[in-house]
């Protein structure tokens, strides 16, 4: 492989990962934004997702992508549901006790999946999304590709459900400022719900395409979270493109970091950048909407 | 500034409604000074009455169990270790203490141990969570508080490395089954002991036996790949095999040192195939090497040979990768399809398989002939005292027969090593085990080299 | 200092317990694991204290203490390996170096707000971590084993766990000491009205950049001074180990519990939750089921929805009941 392709070969695995990083961010990137709250939490709810999928899987046979509307559906009303019985009464609260709040869920809900499903790595064998493509020396795995093309496609409905419908507006309108938009006759408390609601649909999402090509273990989530927090700051919160930016810029320069320096370092590369940007641009590449 | 003006407002209210029972606010408080001595008395007391108590009713009991302290992961990122040790251990420990006749292990015909009057076996367990202060903290628990007679554990040697610091200062003997890393036993403790092969004795394995495959198949390899994870075991297992790799006239020509636990791999495997070396080693924990097998496919690549370390025979392994899986090569200590043969081994997996769904794998088999040599090593002493109990130790010697393990013979060293043990190399064939090496040893021959992915 | 003296006036209450303390250990002598507990308790207390001032007064939520109790921790024992210098100074270079750190950092990132802030210090301080992993002079994964010296005050080290005790409680009590004259001091108003609303303390003429540089300086001292300690109580250390970032996340939640930005709250936080921990840990953990975090998340569940103000207001909210049924 000359240089080139090695190039070549680089860049596609950084879009590739990049692209799910951006479709994990983009759920924390929602709720971060309308609501200020950092979920602690976003992990464990992938972690969730992808049991969900691997349940589906290995009971009836479903293929994580035909059982993916249903995940989405299911994560949809978990989202209702932690907005509704926990995150409800945390709507002004400070940023610390939100951060607890979630931290708090994200234990029970990683060890409650640790109790059940006892720690055993699991792998959904021989899903439709499997092999690659090789174009000359170049290969391209399908199963990533698909989650890239399904990053895109959720984050183009999310932002025009943002920008054309009447709810969409009226997200952006809380985001933008809480008070104004209740005195405007927004219903705060409806759009909380729908933010939750949306935010871990997508994380979702992530999670079931997540199970067709990475192993699926009670811990899982932590080795995400911390690059999706970076994805986010670094496209700032609230802004679903600064999510896939930020997704896929962390994607490229893990891989090129990995790649060309050292792989221990890939993440001293990725938080390095990523604290330069915060200094030079403390408020993200994209803010708010 | 508005803060403050809130605060000052505060304040006032605070002293007016003070201002009012001065008085009363005095008397609560020498009430509360006066309740808080009862209080403090009665504990102080309470302490001093139950060290009087507690040495009266020790004397009479003839026969007590003998408590030994288990200290494994059992929860935390290495929790399935730990879950596969407790079993092993619990079947041991039913062994040892119930008549089983027919089963030719140390203690299994007698019921509990015959030269401590029939005492049983009870295993106390301890969590080391996986991280070294969780495992030392849990020893001193163990050792204090339930006086246990002796210390097992820990898989991971960063936290055997700890957990063994308080077993020393307070003379209590720790027997290590699973921690390979060779400084453990270089610290001249004396009350540590180990009955498991170091690190280097399967680096060096490994290393043989690609010197024998170059002499069989004529296969000229030169060039070697190592990937280690950034831990304890990780770096130094990579440090051996560089070290052996170079004593055998191999060539490192790429060491990719990678986080452990990381979500992406395909950084590390690209470097690997720029380097395309003949041979890859994987020294990695189940979950990454389960990532890159994955990983390597994704990228169409693999080199003549990969092995890994003995994790990837847990069951977790194959179940995950199902026929990707085939062909790759590990080094091992506990290789089943060699101890079928053995009729204690066939059994022994019947009973496990019985209880709980599941058979030995490599670390619970060596946890489960780590409680025998403890458990021997006791009634030999015919008593609990641990200054006995360790020279007990010292003249262990159980032989091969009578274990799980395919060993010559448990006997320690004067470092307090196991002097004999090496490893077998297995390949995965149509997903089982088969072991390949030595040749002597072999149930099935080697395929060699690993047929590419187009090729399966 | 007249603020210190007025801690101890405060009350009989915390003379009395101060005294408990001190005798404790005569009554522990064959228990070395509650010892063990009760020196964890300190560590932490200190701790804690350190992410109050910085996060309870000053409002910014670091999550890179631990990395400053890391430097303390590597930078005595380094010099304890190659100089063979006593840990009584490098405790102090210890000090020294993590403050240079926190300064520079600080300089830089503390005009981050809210959530950047705390993600740029999650950043950072595994930037931190994987570099010390990578790191052969300081022992990269191998981590460093402390040389066992005679047992003495001037290499820090005893075989008995007594001194131990000692030390860390004076710690704890030095850094809820300084806490408490922060908390009385300008410095301490001019922190809670940075915590408040930073932009009207700035337009009341408050230089909030030195202020808030100044809680992470103090908090990085306080880190890396426990940090040098701990590593002569448990003579090893890793960057897996010591440079986890559950330290920081425990200082939080102790300080959370027992409530945010008050002297007593750390203090309560860390003798409640530290054993609890400890006992979840050996009742429920050793069945290896993970019970324990479980019942952990839910007590921090409950505590946040509804006493987010912490254990020590309902504390106080129990003194006034107390007292109005006394009065009626």
């Amino acid at each position: 492989m000359d240089l080139v392709y090695l190039i070549l070969q680089v860049i596609i695995n950084g879009i590739l990962i990049g692209g799910v990083y951006a479709l994990i961010a983009v759920g924390l990137s929602l709720i971060w934004g309308v609501m200020e709250i950092v979920n602690f939490a976003h992990g464990d709810y992938l972690m969730a997702a992808a049991f969900f999928s691997f349940i589906f899987w290995s009971y009836m046979g479903l293929d994580p992508l035909i059982s993916l509307p249903l995940v989405v559906v299911i994560f949809l009303f978990i989202g209702f549901g932690t907005q509704k019985f926990v995150m409800k009464r945390l709507i002004d609260s400070p940023t610390l006790i939100t951060i607890a709040a979630t931290f708090a869920l994200s234990l029970i809900i990683r060890y409650g999946f640790f109790v059940v499903f006892k720690p055993d790595y699991r792998v959904i064998r021989d899903p439709l999304l499997q092999g690659s493509l090789h174009i000359s020396s170049i290969s391209i795995p399908i199963a990533k590709m698909v989650t890239l093309l399904i990053a895109i496609i959720t984050m183009i409905l999310l932002f025009s459900f943002l920008k054309y419908t009447k709810k969409g507006r009226a997200i952006r309108a809380t985001a933008q400022d809480r008070e104004v938009a209740k005195s405007l006759g927004v219903n705060v408390e409806q759009i909380f719900l729908i933010t939750w609601g949306l935010g871990i649909a997508c994380v979702g999402i992530a999670g079931a395409m997540l199970s067709t090509f990475y192993y699926v273990f009670p811990l899982m989530g932590v080795t995400f979270v911390l690059i999706a927090f970076a994805s986010v700051t670094l496209g700032g919160f609230g802004s679903v493109h600064g999510a896939i930016f930020g997704g896929l810029a962390i994607g490229l320069i893990q891989q090129f970091g990995g790649t060309f320096v050292s792989p221990a370092l890939k993440d001293v590369f990725v938080f390095g950048v990523f604290i330069l940007v915060l200094i030079f641009k403390p408020k993200g590449f994209f803010g708010k909407y | 500034m508005y803060s403050y003006y809130i605060r000052g407002k505060l304040k006032k209210n605070v002293i007016q409604v003070n201002d009012g029972d001065v008085k009363m606010k005095k008397e609560w408080k020498r009430i509360s000074f006066f309740l808080m001595t009862i209080m403090l008395a009665s504990t102080l007391s309470g302490c001093i009455g139950e060290k009087e108590e507690t040495p009266a009713p020790t004397t009479p009991a003839p026969v007590e169990d003998i408590k030994i302290g288990c200290i494994w992961p059992l929860t935390g990122d290495l929790a399935a270790y730990g879950a596969a040790n407790k079993r092993a251990l619990e079947l041991a420990v039913e062994i040892i203490n119930n008549k089983y006749p027919d089963l030719n292990l140390p203690l299994a015909a007698s019921e509990g141990l015959p030269n401590l009057g029939g005492a049983k076996i009870k295993l106390i367990w301890g969590d080391s969570r996986g991280t070294p202060e969780e495992g030392r903290s849990a020893a001193e628990y163990l050792i204090i508080n339930e006086e246990v007679v002796a210390l097992l554990g820990c898989y991971q040697s960063a936290v055997t490395e700890t957990a063994s610091l308080p077993a020393e200062t307070y003379g209590v003997p720790f027997l290590n089954p699973d921690s390979s890393s060779p400084t453990l036993t270089e610290r001249g403790y004396k009350w540590f002991w180990r009955c498991t092969p170091k690190a280097i004795d399967w680096t060096r394995n490994a290393l043989e036996f690609y010197t024998d495959i170059n002499e069989k198949f004529d296969a000229n390899l030169h060039t070697y790949g190592i990937f280690n994870e950034d831990t304890l075991w990780g770096v130094e297992s990579g440090d051996w095999l560089e070290y052996w790799a170079d004593e055998f006239g191999f060539e490192v020509i790429e060491r990719v040192q990678y986080p452990h636990e990381t979500p992406d791999l395909s950084a590390e495997v690209l470097r690997m195939k720029q380097a395309n070396p003949d041979l890859v080693h994987i020294a990695g924990y189940i979950s990454d090497s389960i990532l890159y097998v994955k990983t390597m496919k994704e990228n169409n690549w693999l080199p003549k040979m990969v092995m890994s370390g003995e994790m990837i025979q847990m069951s977790d392994f194959l179940d995950a990768l199902g026929d990707d899986g085939n062909y790759f090569c590990l080094t091992i200590l506990f290789p089943q399809d060699l101890v079928t043969t053995k009729a204690l081994t066939v059994k022994l997996n019947e009973m496990m398989d019985e209880r709980y769904g599941k058979t030995f794998d490599d670390p619970s088999a060596r946890a489960f002939t780590g409680l025998f040599v403890l458990a021997d090593a006791i009634n030999r002493a015919g008593s609990t005292d641990p200054a006995k109990i360790n020279a007990a130790f010292a003249e262990t010697n159980i032989p091969g027969e009578k274990m799980i393990l395919p060993w010559a013979a448990i006997q320690f060293d004067e470092k307090h090593q196991l002097k004999a043990g090496g490893y077998v190399i297995q390949q995965i064939q149509d997903g089982e085990y088969y072991t390949v090496w030595p040749w002597e040893l072999a149930t099935r021959d080697i395929i060699w080299p690993m047929p590419s992915w187009d090729e399966r | 200092m007249k603020n210190g003296m007025n801690f101890f006036k405060k009350g009989k209450w915390l003379f009395l317990i101060l005294i408990a303390l001190l005798l404790l250990p005569n009554f522990l002598k064959d228990e070395p694991y509650v010892l063990h507990v009760c020196i964890i308790v300190f560590v932490y207390v200190s701790l804690a204290q350190a992410w109050n001032l910085i996060g309870g007064y000053a409002g910014q939520i670091s999550f890179v203490n631990h990395t400053f109790f890391a430097i303390g921790a590597y930078t005595s024992t380094m010099l304890l390996i190659y100089l063979n210098l006593t840990p009584w100074i490098g405790l102090f270079v210890g000090m020294a170096i993590a403050g240079c750190v926190a300064y520079v950092l600080g300089f830089q990132i503390l005009h981050l707000k809210g959530h950047y802030f705390a993600v740029a210090t999650i950043a950072f301080a595994e930037i931190v971590k994987l570099l010390f992993l990578n790191w052969r002079g300081v022992g990269a994964a191998y981590g460093l084993s402390l040389p066992l010296k005679m047992p003495s005050f001037y290499y820090l080290m005893w075989s008995s766990k007594l001194p131990y005790y000692y030390i860390f409680l004076l710690v704890a009590i030095i850094s809820t000491i300084l806490i408490y004259t922060i908390d009385k001091s300008k410095a301490g108003m001019y922190f809670r009205s940075i915590k408040q609303d930073e932009d009207g303390a700035k337009h009341k003429g408050i230089d909030t950049r030195y202020y808030k540089l100044l809680a992470f300086v103090i908090s990085a001292w306080i880190c890396a001074l426990v940090g040098t300690l701990y590593a002569q109580y448990i003579l090893y250390i890793c960057p897996r180990s010591c440079m986890d970032i559950m330290i920081s996340t425990k200082c939080i939640l102790i300080v959370l519990f027992g409530g945010l930005g008050t002297v007593a709250g750390p203090v309560l936080g860390a003798v409640i939750l530290i054993p609890l921990a400890e006992y979840t840990r050996i009742k429920l953990g050793g069945g290896g089921q993970g019970w324990d975090y479980i019942i952990y998340g839910l007590i921090i569940l409950v505590i946040v929805l509804y006493q987010p103000q912490g254990v020590y207001s309902i504390l106080r909210r129990c003194k006034k009941n107390v007292q109005k049924m006394l009065r009626s």
